[in-house]
């Protein structure tokens, strides 16, 4: 086949709406973008005007899949804007929450959004006929994710716990050694997972690109991480984030479009693998290893393996960490701090890539200003250059296929779009 | 933040303020795979959610399982799998609980923090239905 149409209005399986536009002609693309078509969120002008302590509130609720790394952004973006320096105690539960928000959402995204195309069915339903273990397999893992934020976070949508200099909840002894009772019994469903990975066909497509994630001297960064790093080389401090992310408005997305020293670039668990592989747990390496991962790794099907990867390597962490908190004691804190106005940067790795926030705060504690940075918004511009590059490869597939291969890869990205509202679009009959 | 996109979570502040025996009132979380954890506690879950529909604001629809699931109407998957995936996934898990939806018509959902008038006066009257619904 030398011409196609292709256009996907409304990409299933990703969070909120994006439209997939391929027009070739006798064997070259006329026309070819993912239109992010989410009307536009506002929530830098929303938090303008706003008390610095609602930002965390206010920006959770940009999606209730990433809340919690919406809320430990903002947390630290304010914390750098007055010097709220939070105790050890504090840090590590917010990496811990982390972990949990982590596997939560990587398990959601592989079992049910991305797993059906592998599995050769549209959605996860038939799968709970034809691969019943597998589906109770999924929404155990994901509950007990979901346990672990809501132990720690106080909630696993929009966390109400982690607060500024802070938890308003700590969680006892008893509970964290439930939580690493349960997740010590979730390996054997990990390793289960790995093995269904193993029989997955992951389609062979490469193409290099920039990647970036955030560097820390001592631990694979999610939660924190000072440094940005490049796989095209350096470092960057996250406070001159904006010199090393440029981000600019495309035409037919409401989503902009960012780019660094090449014309794309690409966060999320793939590119945290490709730079921080060596700071995995054994564990997550071993699994890399079984499922083929090696870095550096240019195919972006391969995120789908990457948050495996991290999945296992949270799990393991979190058992760690557990255990680390409790020799430590655990202690009711005062959260007091003196506000005071300044410009705070913030970034963390959320399940999708490197989100940062950035606020200008005055002495009375009122937000004057905002800029926030969103993983998807850098990786759209990656996924239309992808695609560019892979329609011809599969030109010769039937439409279907081809339709099938473009949205695989959307979706691979797992790719948050947001959605304006969760308001129900219903025509009576 | 979303004007009457937030009416949902108005009307379960206003049920969780009453305390009604044998409700339970739940706030913020996604209706789709984590609606199936709930729906292992409880015998029926009502989701109260914001609806274009084209009714009068303030005019409300309650959707069965089978008004979900059906063909006709157009459903955004926009957290994580589509609420009617989640009800056939949960038929298909055998979980009992029934799932309900009480649809509210927006008049507005551009930003903004206040619920139209037409719906803030109808609050009592979702939350009565609520209280009373035998389904």
């Amino acid at each position: 086949m030398s011409s196609v149409d292709v256009n996907v209005e409304h990409v299933a399986r990703v969070e909120g709406h994006g439209n997939i536009i391929v027009n070739v002609k006798d064997g070259k693309i006329e026309e070819l973008r993912l239109e992010i078509v989410e009307s536009p969120r506002f929530f830098e002008a929303m938090v303008v005007g706003r008390r610095f302590d609602e930002a965390p509130h206010i920006t959770s609720r940009i999606c209730g899949i990433c809340s919690v790394g919406h809320t430990l952004t903002s947390i630290k973006a304010v914390e750098a804007a007055m010097g709220i320096k939070p105790s050890k105690q504090t840090i590590k539960l917010r990496r811990l929450l982390t972990y949990g928000a982590t596997m939560q959402s990587h398990i959601l995204h592989e079992y049910f959004l991305a797993a059906p195309d592998f599995l050769g069915v549209g959605s996860v339903v038939p799968l709970a006929a034809s691969h019943p273990d597998v589906v109770k397999r999924a929404l155990w893992l994901k509950k007990l994710a979901n346990d672990m934020c809501d132990l720690i976070g106080g909630r696993t949508v929009h966390p109400i716990s982690a607060v500024i200099n802070g938890f308003t909840r700590i969680p006892t002894v008893d509970e964290l050694e439930g939580l690493k009772k349960k997740l010590i019994g979730s390996i054997p469903d990990l390793e289960a997972t790995v093995e269904l990975y193993k029989t997955l066909s992951i389609p062979d497509f490469n193409r290099e690109t920039e990647y970036l994630a955030l560097k820390s001297d001592v631990e694979y960064a999610f939660y924190d991480g000072d440094q940005i790093a490049s796989s095209d080389g350096g470092l960057t401090p996250v406070v001159k984030y904006r010199e090393k992310v440029c981000e600019k408005v495309a035409p037919h997305s409401t989503a902009k479009h960012c780019n660094s020293l090449r014309e794309s670039l690409m966060v999320g668990a793939l590119a945290r693998v490709n730079i921080n592989y060596k700071q995995l747990s054994p564990m997550a390496k071993k699994v890399a290893e079984e499922l083929g991962l090696t870095v550096p790794c240019f195919n972006p099907y391969m995120n789908n393996v990457a948050q495996i990867v991290e999945a296992v390597h949270c799990a393991e962490e979190s058992i760690d960490l557990i255990e680390e908190i409790i020799s430590d004691g655990l202690k009711k804190e005062d959260r007091n701090f003196k506000v005071r106005g300044g410009k705070g940067i913030a970034a963390c790795e959320v399940p999708r890539g490197t989100l940062y926030h950035e606020y200008e705060i005055d002495d009375k504690g009122i937000i004057t200003g905002a800029n926030l940075i969103i993983p998807t918004n850098q990786n759209v511009k990656n996924i239309e250059m992808d695609m560019m590059e892979l329609v011809p490869t599969i030109i010769d597939r039937s439409k279907e296929q081809i339709t099938l291969a473009l949205e695989m890869l959307v979706r691979a990205y797992d790719p948050c779009i947001s959605c304006s509202t969760h308001l129900l679009n219903v025509e009576l009959r | 933040m979303l004007s009457d996109d937030g009416i949902g979570l108005r009307v379960i502040d206003e049920i969780l303020a009453r305390n009604v025996a044998g409700v339970k009132a739940i706030k913020g979380f996604s209706i789709g795979i984590d609606l199936l954890f709930e729906a292992r506690k409880y015998e029926r879950i009502l989701v109260v959610d914001a609806m274009r529909a084209g009714l009068e604001p303030g005019d409300f629809r309650l959707l069965s399982e089978d008004d979900i699931t059906a063909k006709q109407l157009k459903w955004f998957s926009t957290h994580d799998i589509s609420l009617p995936d989640a009800i056939e996934l949960k038929k298909s898990l055998g979980i009992g609980a029934k799932i309900y939806v009480l649809g509210i018509q927006v008049k507005r959902v551009e930003v903004g923090e206040n619920i139209s008038d037409e719906l803030l006066a109808r609050i009592p009257e979702y939350v009565d239905l609520i209280v009373k619904l035998d389904f």
